[in-house]
């Protein structure tokens, strides 16, 4: 028994030496080592070797790539970085800036009096706030990945003229984020005047908004921005979002109070398929 | 029949202990073959850090080496599917400073009294009138294609050495300007007003975005001026406290500047 054994291994060694192809799996090899089925990998994969030396392993990070007909594959370094399972990833970001704004919420219009938003508001039903959109704004794209996240980054300029050069007044509005014409987003803020009247009761200041919405459908989703007037302590006090009240006031353009506005598409990314 | 299991027998008992050579009588390794292989199934492999499970990759993933010792990975590199038109995060980085920039009553810009003449886009920096650079925020960035959008987060703390608000009230106009290579891209201006306590502070947050800067490296800058005063003297700091209620760890500013691009510079993949 043990002389077959030893027979076998001797006549195994020489002849896959000599002659063969060696096939596991299979009777017609097609290459010096045809395995038909899964191969395991336990340990590293050498290339390139020789009688006198062993291929190489790589270095940790490399990848392996094809040299062609008749060439071991190499092990090379690559210019980019790799995903790791389960990270978000920031596929796209749409970008967009405005200098026309909002003027059509100023003295006369009241406040529409609404205090209360709820996500999915309609931006026409004027029961939950009168919204007035930031045209410029507008945008337009496609999720892909159920998985994701939607940041939304908005700034605007505001400003307001008190009617009175003496007395502080203010406007308490809201501006938000509508996709596919309903609310994703807002925030409510307020700009007061000053009573000095050296200031003829001119006032700017920034409003910034930024919000986090996750797991949008996947499909077409349009992007708006609106603002409203919440209140304001007198209708006569002159308001406009996202541009100057007037070239004549010289304190301010619709350059510095331009909007801009930034949407950042983060995908989540996953290989554990099998 | 026999005679076959003797030799599947021999195989295995050679895997567990000695090393297998085609077409060599000299392996190097645990299995060494001198010719080509060919995978007709899928190439598993077992993965250490996770209770050494066999993975066998996905679609268009690399066999990635893990060095001497280990057995590959199959990896997913991270390269964006760009689509044509669109922008992408291209070049980012962020910048702070601690130390700010101080205004006396007198170094009051005298563009306050011209503001929407003064304050356009692109005008030079060096039209404007006693705007001060906040230094640590002045970093070269770049730009490696025609179509960009830059975008630019600055934010700092704005503190005036104020007392409690009087009649009439007591505020101080000033304004922040985003420049590269000392062009004016985007301009806010505020209004700091006293309150019932004293050194009031506020936060100032800026963004802007300027479109399509040429190719090549750029000079971003932020700078600041003090535009008007009402009922006040005293000083106002930006980027830096002017009164002991607060720090200039708390006052610090940063800058964060990302630039999109739609990608037109592609570098090899391969090393």
């Amino acid at each position: 028994m043990k002389k077959t054994i030893n027979y076998c291994v001797i006549g195994l060694c020489f002849t896959i030496q000599s002659y063969a192809q060696v096939g596991i799996g299979t009777s017609a090899p097609n290459s010096t080592l045809d395995i038909n089925g899964r191969t395991t990998l336990r340990k590293e994969l050498r290339v390139n070797g020789t009688s006198s030396q062993a291929g190489s392993a790589g270095l940790n990070g490399q990848v392996l790539v094809s040299q062609g007909e008749n060439l071991p594959p190499v092990w090379k370094t690559v210019n980019v970085t790799f995903l790791e399972e389960g990270q978000y990833k920031l596929i796209n970001s749409y970008l967009s800036s405005d200098q026309a704004g909002i003027t059509t919420l100023s003295n006369g219009v009241a406040g529409d009096g609404v205090f209360k938003n709820s996500v999915n508001d309609d931006i026409t039903d004027t029961s939950k706030g009168k919204w007035m959109k930031i045209a410029g704004l507008e945008g337009n794209f496609t999720i892909k990945n159920a998985k994701n996240r939607l940041t939304y980054q908005l700034q605007t300029g505001v400003e307001m003229k008190s009617s009175s050069a003496t007395s502080m007044q203010s406007v308490s509005f809201a501006c938000g984020v509508f996709r596919n014409g309903k609310l994703v987003a807002v925030r409510p803020d307020k700009i007061s005047s000053n009573n000095n009247t050296d200031k003829a009761g001119l006032q700017d200041y920034i409003f910034t908004l930024n919000y986090t919405e996750q797991n949008v459908g996947i499909g077409a989703q349009k992007i708006e921005v609106a603002c409203r007037k919440i209140e304001t302590t007198s209708n006569n006090a002159q308001f406009t979002v996202g541009r100057n009240i007037s070239n004549t006031n010289t304190e301010s353009n619709a350059f510095t109070l331009e909007s801009v506005f930034k949407t950042d598409v983060i995908e989540y990314v996953t290989y554990k398929s099998n | 029949m026999k005679k076959l299991y003797s030799v599947l027998l021999v195989i295995t008992g050679l895997s567990l202990s000695a090393q297998i050579g085609i077409k060599t009588d000299a392996p190097k390794a645990t299995l060494d073959v001198n010719g080509d292989t060919n995978f007709r199934g899928k190439l598993a492999v077992m993965n250490v850090s996770d209770n050494n499970k066999l993975f066998e990759g996905s679609n268009d993933q690399v066999l990635v080496s893990q060095g001497e010792g280990l057995p590959p990975l199959w990896k997913t590199l991270r390269i964006p599917e760009y689509e044509a038109n669109k922008f992408y995060l291209i070049f980012n980085n962020s910048f702070s400073d601690k130390t700010g920039v101080t205004f006396s009553s007198t170094e009051e810009s005298t563009n306050g009294s011209s503001r929407s003449t003064s304050f356009t886009k692109n005008v030079a920096y060096s039209t404007l009138n006693r705007f001060k650079k906040i230094a640590a925020l002045s970093q070269p960035i770049t730009i490696y294609s025609a179509q960009s959008k830059t975008y630019f987060q600055f934010e700092t703390v704005v503190q005036a050495a104020f007392p409690v608000n009087g009649d009439p009230d007591i505020s101080i106009d000033y304004a922040c300007g985003i420049f590269v290579d000392d062009k004016l891209v985007n301009l806010r201006q505020r209004n700091i007003k006293a309150s019932s306590a004293s050194s009031t502070f506020i936060t100032h947050n800026q963004i802007g975005i300027a479109d399509n800067l040429t190719k090549g490296q750029h000079t971003v800058s932020v700078a600041c001026s003090r535009l008007k005063s009402y009922n006040t003297n005293v000083n106002l700091g930006i980027g830096i406290n002017v009164a002991t209620n607060i720090d200039s760890f708390i006052t610090q500013s940063s800058l964060k500047v990302d630039v999109y691009e739609v990608p037109q510079v592609f570098n090899t993949i391969l090393n």
